[in-house]
């Protein structure tokens, strides 16, 4: 399903040409001008508190307003954003890493080796997944490492497929034949040959984990299973502010609206790329 | 006459509840109406409805299907229950003579036999109920007398007993016939002497409980009483204002306000039996340098903290290690906050401002672990976080541990106890300090118990043992006075606050007396319904 | 499916496939079972509350054998899986299995219910976009469902509530029992599906519209209509399947948080509270069956889909 003509670099620009990935990239940008520069634009330490400052609506000081113990509601999203933007990243790139190298290995060697990575995959897959990551962070104690964690080793499977089934499809392929038949050391065949081909598959898909991943990471610490006190993250925010919604919708709107922007970012930018590389993706999935 | 005076009390009660002590604004021409189903939310299931090893919040659906030998009611007064009379024959055996006629929903009756086989059931180390070491006092087995009388020997005098046996799940009495016959599936085949009966329990939605006829006590106005299942906070304050249910046990602060505005609905506060306290581990370096405990306790500004935080509607400043509502509670004047006197007292042990404002000593930051759990209660997470912060700004570099409840159980009993402050939040069910006092015994130290503090002395645990042996009140008052200051002087934690209880209901709801007690002791005997607004 | 070697074949592939179940599922109760046994704290906790004695410790651990090496402890776990018997609840005695199975059939009522209201929001606006491919209609419709994908699901529930439940009273706020109880969880869940759904049909149908017998048909002058009904949909749907299998699964673990937020008696608030108490047997027993219903959904897409179009080889 994806040409070799064009390489996969020159393909992912021109999607990025297209309105809604677009809209999506300047919507991450601004976040990202907002985590990088957290520190110089937060008016204020993020876990300072100020009890008698509690629960108070937006005013010049406090432009967001304050939450349940009077911390700057502005100065936690900007970190907040960072954290979430962090998780997102950082949770992606690890999945990637550990699933295109065993998805590259089981394709690319096949035989016993394959068989092992393919049932270790297919019994991760088979545990319905959030209970697995529920299971996980509750066994290895709350926090936002261990809820990462399991996001990434719940994510990798899906890499080990996707990337594996790429590699059956372009293994077979003139271009690798002809490299073995040069001498090349597989090594070199599987970077510079089959890896990318992959590039396309794993770029809309990377998009589109990362908005899961941030999700994932916020559901996990409202239910108190990720990022502990004082941690601005925007999950854990949402949970404990819940109980204001009505008397301080602030403290539930500011990091409601910071998950939203942030996924919707991330799921703007995969899904177009997604109609521009991939139309015929989703089946895949 | 003991007996005589607590039958006065007790009819005195029973007859006038619903005009003198009615909180939910039934107003004197009313009359209580037959009929109609009450709906109490409740934030979690029932586990088993065998008393005894039930978990969790379901212990509040069971006051009103089984009942204990005493209860005290909502001001504090011990009266018989299923219990007519009772005395001391000697400092350790208790005579109980039962009440005649009365009987379980199988329509055995109640006799001896029942209690003999619930306390030596509880007692019973293979039999896992769960409230047992509530009554480890008492020695078995137990000797029954005749048909409704019985006696129960303790190891030592225990002035608290009676006031034990009234209110802990454990004095709950099943019918013993039933549960023989049953087995393993008593617990879906309840029978208690209590004013409602089973009638259905669909798991994770609702149980339904049915009006007893044949209720020895005069039989109540409702003809259901449903508990409904809702374990989020906001969705049980919503069910609770379209009128889905009746009843919203604890409503939440910060509904409070807005709730109080709602012409339909009537907001109830209640003092409480809980309090709410932190716990330094006097055995974790560094807080096991008094010096250090002390000062960092001065740090902390818990009258802020409950002001703001906490706010007066569901709490008060502590100012003893017992909540006011509780006998042996003492106002023992704790350290109040002092920055200065924090910042002089770090500096005293050797602490002095290192990287990034956090304190060191020998080149070691001032680093504290604080472990809790908000499941319970979300409060506590607001609170650690706050302490948090205050302790941030005098240089501690405080970590918060949220745990759910069986990780921060496993924390606080287990040998290595690693924190160096610690949640403690305690409901005193039987409205007498011995139960939260024997806490701080060496013999409770843990893995054995749940000495959260880990600090146990020779004179402290003279003090608790004494008082619990003394038969003098007074006596007995300035034992737990004495205890709250070695807690004060080894600063060995900070109660924050004692809590109050607000509890919503809609305006047809009549003849809601509101107990103190959180667990054991709410029924709805003299509820009734008047027409729906 | 008429040659009897073909048919024989897809029996030897079910059989092959169930047998590989088996084996997936005795590793996820190996996994699921290492987890509880590294889990801190365990079931004493939560049966003897305030100061048990070490006796009664002691006495849960023989019952539950606690007492025992873990090796051992999973041994018997399996010798008694065998056996058809999955354990009695350590917190309240009783048989897991039916619990399970009661919780289980509401969070599958829930699922088919979303998973209902999103193939047919996602089809119909899929549909609409394929076929305005590139205009101004598809790209809004690709837009506002992908808001719907972006907004956390406890946001996305409350606010139902609060809108339908609390200010206009059409549903009840929480609970289970009427479809009218189902209404709201199930609009939360498809909110959230209903993003993938369109994308799925909107690919399958742009695919089928560029096939030769549809622009033949068209270019034969059959109407536009009678084209997308006749031709475009039928072919269309027959990849939805893999698609809704995948959901099938994503719905049975993934509804955690709006079980939690309605109050709906699912398999996902079920284990929660399970892991909470340290109830192994009942965790096991709800992952098992959480595992085997998504197992064998899939198992019946891959059928299916050999059933639909015998072109595609079993594996």
């Amino acid at each position: 399903m994806t040409g070799t003509k064009e390489t996969g670099g020159r393909r992912v620009r021109r999607a990025l040409r297209q309105p809604r990935a677009a809209a999506g990239a300047l919507v991450l940008a601004a976040l990202l001008v907002g985590a990088v520069g957290a520190g110089w634009l937060a008016p204020h330490d993020p876990a300072r508190a100020d009890l008698r400052l509690r629960l108070k609506p937006p005013s010049r000081e406090y432009p967001l307003g304050t939450d349940w113990i009077g911390r700057c509601l502005l100065s936690r999203l900007l970190y907040g954003i960072r954290l979430t933007l962090t998780v997102g990243v950082v949770t992606v790139a690890a999945g990637v890493a550990a699933g295109v190298t065993l998805g590259l290995v089981a394709g690319f060697y096949g035989g016993a080796l394959e068989g092992a990575i393919m049932r270790a995959t297919d019994l991760l897959l088979a545990f319905p997944y959030f209970l697995l990551t529920v299971v996980f962070v509750a066994v290895l104690g709350p926090s936002l490492l261990n809820a990462m964690i399991a996001i990434a080793a719940w994510t990798a499977p899906h890499y080990v497929r996707l990337v594996r089934s790429v590699v059956l499809s372009v293994r077979g392929r003139e271009f690798v034949e002809a490299a073995r038949a040069l001498g090349r050391p597989e090594l070199g065949i599987l970077t510079r040959h089959i890896l990318p081909a992959c590039v396309p598959t794993l770029v809309v898909q990377a998009a589109i984990f990362c908005a899961q991943n941030m999700l994932m990471a916020a559901s996990l610490s409202f239910l108190g299973l990720g990022a502990q006190p004082p941690s601005p993250e925007l999950g854990a925010m949402l949970g404990a502010g819940r109980q204001y919604l009505r008397v301080a919708p602030q403290v539930v709107a500011v990091p409601a609206v910071g998950i939203f922007l942030g996924v919707l970012a991330f799921n703007f930018l995969g899904d177009a790329l997604r109609d521009h590389l991939d139309p015929g993706a989703g089946r895949a999935a | 006459m003991r007996e005589r005076i607590s039958r006065l009390v007790f009819g005195l009660l029973a007859g006038a509840a619903c005009a003198l002590v009615s909180v939910t604004g039934a107003s004197a021409q009313d009359q209580p109406r037959r009929g109609g189903t009450l709906t109490v939310i409740t934030p979690s299931d029932v586990s088993t409805f065998d008393p005894h090893p039930a978990v969790g919040f379901s212990v509040r659906v069971f006051a009103n299907i089984y009942e204990p030998l005493f209860r005290k009611d909502e001001k504090g007064v011990l009266h018989g229950h299923l219990a007519q009379s009772w005395r001391f024959v000697d400092p350790t055996k208790l005579q109980i003579t039962l009440r005649k006629g009365v009987k379980f929903h199988s329509g055995n009756e109640l006799t001896a036999e029942d209690v003999k086989f619930t306390y030596e059931r509880q007692l019973n180390p293979a039999d896992l109920a769960r409230d047992a070491a509530v009554i480890k006092m008492v020695k078995t087995p137990i000797q029954v007398v005749d048909r409704y009388t019985l006696l129960i020997e303790t190891r030592e005098p225990n002035a608290a007993l009676v006031d034990t046996l009234a209110q802990s799940l454990a004095t709950l009495i099943p019918d013993s016939a039933e549960i023989k016959k049953w087995g393993k599936d008593y617990g879906l085949h309840p029978s208690g002497t209590g004013p409602f009966k089973f009638v259905e329990w669909v798991r994770g939605q609702h149980v339904k409980l049915a009006r007893n006829a044949d209720y020895w006590n005069g039989p109540p106005y409702l003809d259901f009483l449903v508990f409904k299942v809702v374990p989020e906070e906001a969705t049980r304050v919503l069910a609770l204002e379209s009128g889905e249910a009746d009843v919203l046990f604890e409503t939440p602060p910060s509904a409070i306000a807005s709730l109080r505005k709602n012409a339909k609905i009537k907001v109830n506060k209640v003092p409480t039996y809980r309090d709410v306290d932190v716990h330094w581990n006097a055995k974790k370096a560094p807080t096991d340098d008094v010096r250090l405990r002390r000062a960092l306790s001065q740090a902390i500004d818990v009258k802020s903290i409950v002001e703001e935080v906490i706010t007066a509607d569901i709490g008060q400043v502590a100012t003893g290690l017992f909540n006011p509502s509780v006998f042996g509670a003492c106002d023992v004047g704790f350290p109040v906050y002092n920055l200065a006197r924090a910042k002089q007292g770090l500096a005293e042990v050797g602490y002095r401002p290192g990287k990034d404002g956090i304190l060191e000593k020998d080149g070691r930051p001032l680093a504290l672990t604080l472990v809790v759990n908000p499941q319970r209660d979300p409060r506590n997470g607001e609170v650690a976080e706050a302490i948090q912060a205050q302790l941030r700004a005098v240089g501690v570099d405080m970590k918060v541990n949220a745990n759910e409840f069986a990780t921060y159980m496993k924390i606080l009993q287990s040998p290595e106890g690693d924190y160096n402050m610690i949640f403690h939040g305690y409901g005193v069910a039987t409205a007498d300090a011995d139960l939260k006092a024997t806490f701080f015994l060496s013999t409770n130290l843990p893995p054995a118990g749940q000495n959260s503090p880990r600090f146990a002395s020779p004179e402290l645990d003279g003090v608790i043992l004494a008082a619990q042996r003394e038969s003098s009140k007074d006596k007995r008052r300035e034992l737990y006075c004495k205890m709250g200051q070695i807690y004060r002087d080894q600063a060995l934690g900070l109660p924050l606050y004692a809590s109050f209880r607000n509890t919503s209901a809609l305006a047809h709801v009549h003849g809601l007396v509101l107990h103190p007690d959180e667990w054991y002791t709410q029924t709805y005997t003299r509820v009734w319904l008047g027409p729906k607004p | 499916m008429r040659a009897p070697g073909l048919t024989g074949g897809l029996a030897g592939y079910v059989v092959k496939r169930l047998l590989g179940m088996l084996l997936l599922l005795a590793g996820v109760t190996f996994v699921v079972f290492g987890m509880m046994y590294l889990a801190p704290g365990d079931v004493t906790v939560m049966l003897a509350a305030s100061s048990p004695s070490p006796e009664q410790v002691a006495a849960i651990r023989r019952e539950f054998g606690l007492d025992q090496p873990p090796w051992v402890q999973y041994g018997m776990f399996l010798g008694r899986v065998a056996q058809g018997d999955l354990g009695d609840s350590w917190i309240d005695r009783r048989p897991v299995m039916p619990q399970v199975l009661e919780a289980f059939g509401y969070t599958l009522r829930l699922a088919a219910v979303a998973l209902a209201v999103s193939v047919a929001l996602g089809t119909a606006a899929g549909i609409v976009s394929a076929v305005r491919h590139r205009s101004a209609t598809d790209e809004s419709i690709l837009t506002v469902t992908l808001l719907g994908i972006s907004v956390p699901v406890f946001v996305t529930g409350l606010l139902l509530i609060y809108t339908f439940a609390f200010k206009l009273g059409w549903f009840p706020t929480s609970g289970a029992g009427t479809w009218r109880h189902l209404v709201l969880p199930a609009s939360t869940l498809a909110s959230f599906l209903t993003a993938y759904n369109v994308r799925m049909m909107r690919a399958c149908m742009l695919e089928v519209l560029g096939q030769d017998y549809v622009r033949t048909a068209r270019a034969k002058g059959v109407r536009e209509r009678w084209v997308l009904g006749r031709h475009a949909l039928r072919n269309a749907l027959v990849p939805m399947a893999t698609v809704l299998g995948l959901q099938v699964g994503l719905l049975l673990g993934g509804s955690v948080i709006t079980e939690t937020v309605f109050a709906y008696p699912g398999v996902g608030q079920l284990v929660v509270s399970a892991i909470s108490a340290r109830d192994t047997p009942l965790v096991q027993a709800c992952v098992l069956v959480t595992a085997s219903g998504f197992i064998l959904v899939n198992l019946l897409v891959d059928v299916s889909y050999v059933l639909i179009d015998p072109r595609i080889r079993l594996q």
